[in-house]
């Protein structure tokens, strides 16, 4: 009787197309198991599509860049808009929760559901490993969702990219980006009506 | 494979499908078998599709084909002949695996009786003799993510009837840690008996030739 060594099986996380299926679930299953408490806010989850992933964690840049976006939303916002950071926008079939979302008020609204995201007319995520999921995979999700304005602050490029003009059909993407480097201001625009801007030197690191 | 635009409606959606690259930034959520079985008991999980639980992802089991079933059904019948009173066959059932966080359903796992055992929950790693995988196209997973689980969970015999190249490829003496696996391989081919041992004791012997397709 020979001995074999045997190798290390290969792991993956998230398969390739040839790969093993994994289940994907509702939006209600994914309320279901957040009320039965099989999920919890400490799990930092999305659903994506079907599938419950888990979000990265964040470090110091990108916490204090939503901290800044949020305190000069707050400043500029009246009561016709309602700012939730980090918290859940519910499509047909995901849920992902943007750093920072703006959504039509009044705040009563939203006492025993999130947003939906013909309510949320600003969404803006701030990017830094996950840039290339938060121009891929979230940005279709948004596009396709119809949200009308979209920003990755991009804290790697020294960028905040505005996307407009939503499109859908097999491939959903936004028309139009501009990106606004430090030094110049980014308009904000909720409900096609500007109601302030942002500096970007404010928001991104090295600004004050 | 182009990322998933699918629309869905507000109900179930299709059951599975693979997961697209870059579906994600962080992994897919892995859970418990505790959370899984309690998914399993709320009707959200195995409803219409048979799934199991590979560490801690929720994976759909894969349609089997004929040469498996019929393979899978020689070997259990020379098992139930073979097999002391005390020894259950328990075929395509849950089998919990807790330092893995998974729950699969092996082809055939030998485990420990009586019945009544398992009446308040399904057998665990600990519980388990042998287990037998039939191998036609998921030989890669058989050999790689299933036998990781099998020797995680210290399970002492793991068969792999590989169905395409007409061997049984029998595992022993399981090593857990970090990567675990199986210090030996021995394989049988048609004109051999593979021997059947539960608790380090043979108790019989079956034919390859016996029970893979194109044998006598």
């Amino acid at each position: 009787m020979a001995t074999v060594t045997l190798r290390r099986p290969h792991e993956t996380v998230l398969p390739g197309s040839d790969g093993p299926h994994l289940q994907r679930f509702s939006v209600d299953q994914y309320h279901q198991m957040i009320a039965v408490g099989i999920l919890t806010p400490a799990s930092r989850c999305e659903l994506i599509h079907g599938w419950i992933t888990e979000k990265m964690p964040t470090n110091p840049p990108h916490t204090q860049a939503v901290r800044v976006l949020n305190r000069l939303l707050v400043r500029m916002l009246s009561d016709d808009w309602v700012l939730s950071p980090q918290q859940p926008v519910t499509t047909a079939d995901s849920e992902p929760e943007p750093d920072i979302a703006v959504a039509t008020g009044p705040e009563s609204k939203y006492a025993d559901r999130h947003p939906t995201p013909r309510e949320s007319v600003l969404v803006i995520e701030v990017s830094d490993t996950s840039l290339a999921y938060d121009r891929g995979t979230k940005l279709e999700l948004y596009a396709e969702n119809r949200i009308a304005e979209y920003w990755i602050v991009n804290l790697i490029g020294g960028v905040v990219e505005v996307y407009t003009q939503p499109r859908g059909g097999k491939r959903p993407t936004y028309r139009a980006r501009t990106d606004y480097a430090a030094g110049q201001v980014v308009p904000v625009v909720l409900g096609g009506k500007q109601v302030g801007a942002i500096a970007v030197s404010d928001i991104l690191p090295g600004g004050n | 494979m182009s990322t998933a635009t699918l629309r869905q409606p507000r109900g179930k959606p299709a059951a599975s499908a693979p997961l697209p690259a870059a579906i994600s930034a962080g992994p897919v959520r892995r859970f418990t078998i505790a959370e899984y079985e309690q998914l399993v008991e709320q009707g959200m999980v195995g409803e219409r599709d048979p799934y199991q639980l590979l560490n801690g992802e929720i994976r759909l089991k894969m349609p089997v084909n004929d040469p498996h079933t019929s393979t899978a059904l020689k070997l259990e019948r020379r098992f139930y002949r073979l097999l002391p009173d005390e020894v259950l066959v328990w075929i395509e059932k849950p089998v919990s695996f807790p330092t893995s966080n998974s729950q699969p359903q092996p082809d055939i796992a030998l485990v420990l009786g009586p019945e009544t055992r398992y009446d308040a929950g399904q057998p665990s790693a600990a519980d388990v003799l042998l287990i037998v995988e039939v191998a036609d196209s998921s030989l890669a997973s058989d050999r790689g993510e299933m036998l990781t689980i099998y020797a995680g969970g210290k399970v002492p015999v793991y068969w792999i009837v590989n169905v395409r190249e007409g061997i049984v490829e029998v595992y022993t003496q399981p090593r857990g840690g970090k990567r675990p696996t199986y210090r030996a391989r021995t394989d049988y081919a048609a004109g051999q008996v593979v021997p059947v041992v539960l608790g380090g004791k043979q108790v019989g012997a079956i034919a390859v030739s016996d029970i893979l397709p194109g044998g006598n």
